[in-house]
């Protein structure tokens, strides 16, 4: 069964094919969110709040082939929406464990995913989103600047802010003091 | 390829070794969760109803009308119309030049639902587009005398907008989109001569006429644009990066869509790093102007400008500590260009944000203007008399709805002194054109 019969069929109330359309995305969800809000019980609630409002409004959806895109959307500002209700509550991320090892063509400082989830850490929200809708759910920038609401400059300059930052930890010596970002919001 | 490249192309592997993990647990919970909900009917969908008051007649018993009494009145009625006329065409409202300065008008925003005009001189607010539809995005036409917003199309659900033009006083607001709602992914711009609204969808390049008498016009199809402008001051060219070729490109094309060809060649452009979706016309049409890199430095971004033509290319700012330069805007005049501009701290090697930027196209001398914003920059609009920088802080576009209007600061170009005016804004504003 396509996605737009899944769509369709999901419109008119069809739980099984909701799942049919959520069960390939959820992973990635998943990650997207502990990515942006690095809580894992955070990124499950922003999860579910994306699920209810997908489930909630389908059938408006006018364009079946656009579910995917939805669905990211979706899940990127159920998580800006937790982050800023948190906004003044400092969140530590919880590295799930994988049992793959990272992948062996990545050399140097790329390896040390550590150092990264370092860099990504010292980012605000509204970078990380960025990061994760461009990197890691493979949004054209177009979209991203539209799903986060800001001009395409300022979705250029935050994504070049994070590669540089994420660039400069993970070619330099591990900062015992993390510094600040200037005038980022506080996750 | 540079570290840098590398670095980029790797990432996304990284991002998924460190955060990509099998089906989460809660898999069964949310989506039980998530379906206990009660999905919303697709009848609620406004615009799925049927105006039954206007497809439901009745027969009705009237008295005998006095005809001869009516046809008399209509007589003088027409009468006195053909006189208002005539002293109302006689007394033509005059219109702002088409292209460079021009006197400073209302401003228009979105607030909530509805759409207003504040006058910054006497700070009286007038909400002129009111209702139950979630209207947003205004921008006024070139001429100044009447404006777009997008509004939820028929189905009101899922980054699908219709687009509409009304009178600048709001009224006889009319969708213009057809059967092609745009999306919120889409970009758009007024024609200079504000007959017609240039819309760039995600495979699609269309025309839509303002009076919405005429169906839309497809320019372009098979490209992806990400972003366009046409030029001033007749529209004859559309000048647009395609999203469709591997390498960073600007093109031009004629204003039907025919002649689409590269405006510089693309060995003036190679090896460096080019943001061209934040290509802009000059507002006379002379020159263009987009953010460049050097290609000894990526990281480094500065605002190029050259001629209409393809020729001249140059960066127009040199500030050696300079990190990233965006957001630029011309002014009225087409002889400055207004920037954000962040540069590195070279204590902490951190990058910090400067006031706003203005550049002499000329000297290429570059002076500050305003206080320091905040760190993602200030959103800011000239004002059409080109003497005002209208700005307020970038973050106010991405604050939850709801969030507090602000004062905006209204920066004086000629010194750089600012004062917060006396009336709020809750995010991007439009400033009308008048005639001076």
């Amino acid at each position: 069964m396509d996605q737009r019969e899944l769509v369709e069929r999901a419109k008119r109330g069809d739980h099984d094919a909701f799942a049919g359309l959520v069960d390939p995305a959820l992973a990635r969800l998943d990650a997207a969110a502990r990515l942006i809000l690095r809580d894992p019980e955070l990124a499950r609630d922003a999860v579910q709040e994306a699920l209810i409002r997908a489930w909630r409004d389908l059938p408006g959806l006018r364009d079946p082939e656009r579910f995917e895109a939805w669905l990211h959307r979706l899940i990127v500002n159920a998580c800006l929406d937790i982050a800023r209700r948190r906004r003044r509550r400092p969140i530590e991320v919880e590295i799930t464990p994988l049992d793959s090892p990272a992948s062996p063509d990545l050399s140097g400082a790329l390896a040390d995913r550590e150092l990264i989830d370092g860099a990504l850490k010292r980012l605000d929200p509204g970078h990380r989103a960025v990061v994760a809708m461009h990197y890691l759910l493979g949004m054209p920038l177009p979209d991203v600047a539209a799903s986060l609401g800001i001009p395409i400059g300022t979705a250029k300059s935050r994504l070049h802010y994070a590669l540089a930052a994420m660039r400069a930890t993970a070619t330099a010596e591990p900062d015992p003091t993390p510094a600040p970002v200037h005038g980022g919001q506080v996750a | 390829m540079t570290t840098e490249a590398r670095f980029e192309r790797q990432l996304p592997a990284v991002l998924e070794d460190l955060y990509l993990g099998p089906t989460p647990d809660y898999r069964d919970e949310v989506l039980a969760t998530a379906v206990r909900t009660r999905q919303r009917p697709a009848w609620t969908f406004p615009g799925r109803w049927l105006p039954m008051a206007d497809i439901v007649t009745r027969p009705t018993l009237v008295p005998r009308l006095p005809w001869r009494a009516i046809g008399v009145a209509l007589v003088v009625v027409a009468l006195l119309a053909v006189a208002a006329f005539a002293i109302v065409g006689s007394r033509q409202k005059r219109l702002p030049p088409q292209f460079g300065p021009a006197g400073n008008g209302l401003v228009l925003y979105s607030s909530g639902s509805d759409i207003f005009t504040v006058d910054p001189r006497t700070g009286v607010t007038s909400t002129i587009v009111a209702g139950p539809e979630v209207d947003s995005q205004p921008e006024y036409s070139p001429d100044g005398t009447k404006f777009s917003f997008v509004r939820p199309s028929a189905t009101n659900c899922c980054m699908s907008y219709d687009m509409v033009v009304a009178a600048a006083d709001g009224s006889g607001a009319r969708v213009i989109s057809g059967d092609h709602p745009v999306t919120d992914n889409d970009f758009s711009q007024w024609s200079p001569d504000s007959a017609s609204i240039l819309v760039g969808t995600h495979d699609s390049l269309l025309r839509l006429d303002a009076t919405g008498a005429a169906a839309p016009a497809i320019i372009a199809q098979g490209l992806r644009f990400v972003g366009g402008e046409a030029r001033p001051p007749d529209g004859a060219q559309i000048l647009y990066e395609p999203d469709s070729t591997p390498e960073i490109d600007l093109w031009i094309m004629n204003a039907d869509g025919s002649g689409a060809r590269p405006l510089i060649p693309a060995s003036a452009l190679a090896g460096s790093k080019h943001d061209l979706s934040a290509v802009h016309w000059s507002p006379d049409g002379t020159m263009v102007a987009f953010n460049c890199a050097a290609p000894t430095n990526v990281d480094v971004s500065h605002i190029c400008v050259m001629n209409a033509d393809g020729t001249g290319l140059r960066q127009l700012t040199d500030e050696s500590d300079a990190w990233f330069q965006s957001d630029l805007a011309w002014s009225p005049d087409s002889t400055r260009i207004a920037f954000n501009r962040w540069f590195t701290d070279p204590a902490t090697g951190t990058p910090m944000i400067r006031p706003i930027g203005v550049a002499s196209i000329t000297s290429s001398v570059v002076v500050d203007r305003g206080p320091t914003p905040g760190a993602d920059g200030a959103l800011f609009n000239w004002s059409p008399d080109g003497t005002i920088l209208l700005s307020l802080p970038a973050q106010l576009i991405h604050s939850p709805a709801g969030a507090a209007p602000v004062r905006p600061l209204a920066i004086e170009v000629a010194t750089g002194n600012s004062h917060e005016v006396d009336w709020t804004v809750p995010g991007e504003a439009s400033w009308q054109r008048v005639a001076k």
